[in-house]
């Protein structure tokens, strides 16, 4: 079976979303920060579970608060990374209250949360910090060197089937 | 051209229309921007339509996206998109804004980026507190452990002085009394430094005499300057006003620190401290303190780094003569006074430091209170020492004799102390405040909650110097607060006081 499911990534600019995405999608990274403005979708095929996905990808412009974003992005959307800078806490301070937001205004889509640029802690370190900010929810990833990229996208991918 | 058909004109550039069946299949297209294949579905041109096509019903009849960033094979474009329902048929109108986009494209990179990096120097900023804090905390309580054996060591050295010695011992003890004090002088700079950044230091505003300052460095350090054959001169300017009003004993450390670290650097030659008038506006004086010497110097590349409390701990470890904190402590003091400090340097021909403070001063010169006469003080004071630690008890004991007094009883623990004062009078308790059992606190607050015994002076003996402590002890009602090590006369003095206090 083929199905088509659109995932958004929000969060705070320089977190990383464009980055991820392209690890991702194009197996890239750059080391430079090129601001996004507006929307740029992109469009990955992925199988599971014998199903055919394609994951339209909205890679949506940096906002520090979620409500603030233009809502027609959000229209039609099956699930939502949030995605935020282990190394910056001014992108995961508000998180709950973001959360609140998308799950008060799309009930039915699920949210997975990010915490990008792994490779800047050290094992140890990143696991005490995890539950010193209370974020052991949080997936973490690095998109400079792919972990667990496309673990987060997949593992979404799966909820919304 | 007509203004008609310019308009036309810029609209055929920069609008696309298409129409489509409500699948997506394109059905006309003026390609005015993107050139579609004939068949071809609006989901061809980008992904962004995959999601959005199924949107567009009768109900759902007009959505807007912004901004929205394509790529085709030819071009990329920043289009403003339109979807409209239109009779069981889908219009998509595309609006290119890319220049107006990709002109304020280098605003919002330049804007975010300078947050970022706000952003990151706030997180440096707050780890460098955190481990500012982290080393604070370790020095304060390092010292409060070192503070006790060294208290016993230097009480027992004092009395062994004034015992009989023969020349040799006494000079072995001097360098073991020296050695002492030099390492208490070390615990003292380190508390200071963890207190001001703890911001527990507080200033004092009294009257005080500069010249009774400099009188003090010059007694300090004329057997110092006589010993290293170095010229210490101290010179101060006539219009340096004679009663300023701050603080004298920091003004004094600052001004010792500065010296002592003069003659630690000059091996021949002269130590100079000048004392000028910066400024002086209406009651307020800024007062220029000029520590120079002609010793080593100081190389440029070290400069920025000799007031940073590691750089001096690095200095203090490393195996020629310890430098000591008193850099560290004189620029925090400074600081703390709002004043400024600068340093200026060559090596080999010296180096010279200049402290700015602000201080007051006062519109006239205020009336000593009148000398009180001094009152005899029966040496036979009856007295409770509550400590646990045999040494403490000992060291105590041995002060008291030697000083005349021959009634003292012991008590392990404040549990103790209160069955003993239930029994027997005491004029003065002596109180460690870390005790077992009952702990110091804790028996000040059950003797104060008593009538009999609230007014019985008590004079805390610890070693935990922080001001926290002392102000919880404080407020309970206490006499006097003495730190270890304290020096006998020290411990005799506060006993005397609380007794008269008593008395009165």
């Amino acid at each position: 079976m083929e199905v088509s499911k659109k995932i958004v990534l929000i969060g705070h600019f320089g977190v990383g979303k464009t980055s991820l995405v392209r690890r991702y999608v194009d197996s890239a990274f750059s080391e430079d920060y090129l601001v996004t403005l507006g929307v740029q979708v992109k469009k990955k095929q992925i199988e599971l579970d014998d199903n055919q996905v394609n994951l339209i990808i909205w890679d949506l412009e940096g906002n520090a608060k979620v409500e603030n974003m233009r809502s027609s992005y959000m229209l039609g959307t099956d699930g939502f990374l949030y995605v935020f800078d282990l190394t910056r806490p001014i992108t995961f301070n508000n998180l709950n209250e973001n959360l609140e937001f998308i799950k008060k205004q799309y009930p039915k889509a699920p949210v997975k949360i990010v915490g990008n640029k792994a490779d800047l802690f050290d094992g140890n370190d990143l696991d005490e910090f995890l539950t010193k900010n209370k974020l052991e929810q949080v997936i973490t990833t690095s998109a400079k060197e792919g972990t667990n990229v496309a673990t987060v996208f997949e593992e979404l991918a799966r909820e919304l089937l | 051209m007509s203004l008609k058909s310019f308009k036309s004109d810029l609209l055929e550039k920069r609008v696309q229309i298409i129409t489509t069946d409500m699948s997506g299949k394109v059905t006309a297209s003026d390609d005015a921007l993107i050139p579609l294949k004939k068949g071809s579905s609006l989901q061809d041109i980008d992904p962004f339509f995959e999601a959005i096509v199924p949107l567009v019903s009768a109900e759902a009849e007009l959505l807007e996206f912004p901004c929205v960033n394509l790529k085709t094979d030819e071009n990329e474009f920043v289009l403003d998109i339109e979807l409209r329902y239109g009779d069981g048929e889908l219009i998509a109108i595309l609006y290119d804004f890319s220049e107006h986009y990709r002109r304020s494209h280098p605003v919002v990179q330049e804007k975010n980026e300078n947050t970022i990096l706000a952003n990151q120097l706030l997180v440096e900023q707050t780890i460098a507190n955190e481990k500012e804090a982290l080393k604070n905390s370790f020095i304060s309580k390092l010292s409060h452990e070192l503070r006790k054996p060294l208290g016993n060591m230097m009480g027992f050295v004092n009395l062994l002085k004034d015992s009989n010695l023969n020349y040799d011992q006494a000079e072995m003890l001097k360098i073991v009394r020296q050695t002492g004090l030099h390492i208490e002088e070390l615990l003292n700079d380190l508390l200071d430094i963890s207190k001001i950044s703890q911001g527990t230091l507080n200033l004092k505003s009294v009257s005080f005499k500069m010249k009774d300052v400099t009188k003090h460095l010059k007694d300090m350090f004329s057997l110092k300057a006589k010993t290293k054959r170095i010229e210490f001169e101290v010179n101060m300017h006539d219009n340096v006003p004679a009663v300023l009003i701050g603080d004298p004993i920091r003004v004094k450390q600052i001004l010792i620190n500065l010296v002592d670290n003069a003659f630690k650097n000059t091996p021949k030659g002269k130590v100079l401290l000048d004392i000028s008038v910066d400024y002086s506006r209406a009651k307020k004086v800024s007062l220029r303190f000029s520590v120079s010497d002609t010793g080593y110097g100081i190389k440029d590349a070290e400069l920025p780094k000799i007031f940073d409390s590691y750089y001096q701990i690095d200095q203090l470890l490393s195996p020629t003569e310890g430098q000591g904190l008193g850099l560290k402590i004189v620029d925090d003091l400074v600081k703390l006074q709002k004043g400024k400090t600068k340093v200026k340097s060559k090596v080999g021909e010296g180096t010279q430091f200049e402290v700015s403070l602000p201080f007051e001063v006062p519109l006239r010169a205020e009336k000593k209170p009148p000398r009180k006469k001094a009152i005899d003080v029966d040496e036979r004071i009856r007295v409770l020492c509550v400590d646990d630690a045999e040494l403490d008890q000992m060291l105590i004991m041995k002060i008291l004799i030697n000083e005349g007094f021959i009634s003292m009883d012991l008590a392990l623990h404040g549990e103790m102390a209160l069955q003993l004062i239930d029994l027997k009078s005491y004029d003065v308790i002596l109180l460690d405040l870390d005790l077992p059992i009952l702990n110091g606190i804790e028996f000040l607050k059950r003797l104060r909650a008593e009538r009999k015994t609230k007014k019985i002076p008590v004079v805390v003996l610890t070693a935990m110097a922080g001001a926290e402590y002392q102000k919880e002890a404080e407020a309970l009602g206490i006499s006097a607060y003495l730190t270890k090590p304290y020096q006998p006369k020290e411990l005799v003095k506060a006993i005397k006081a609380a007794f008269k206090e008593k008395e009165k």
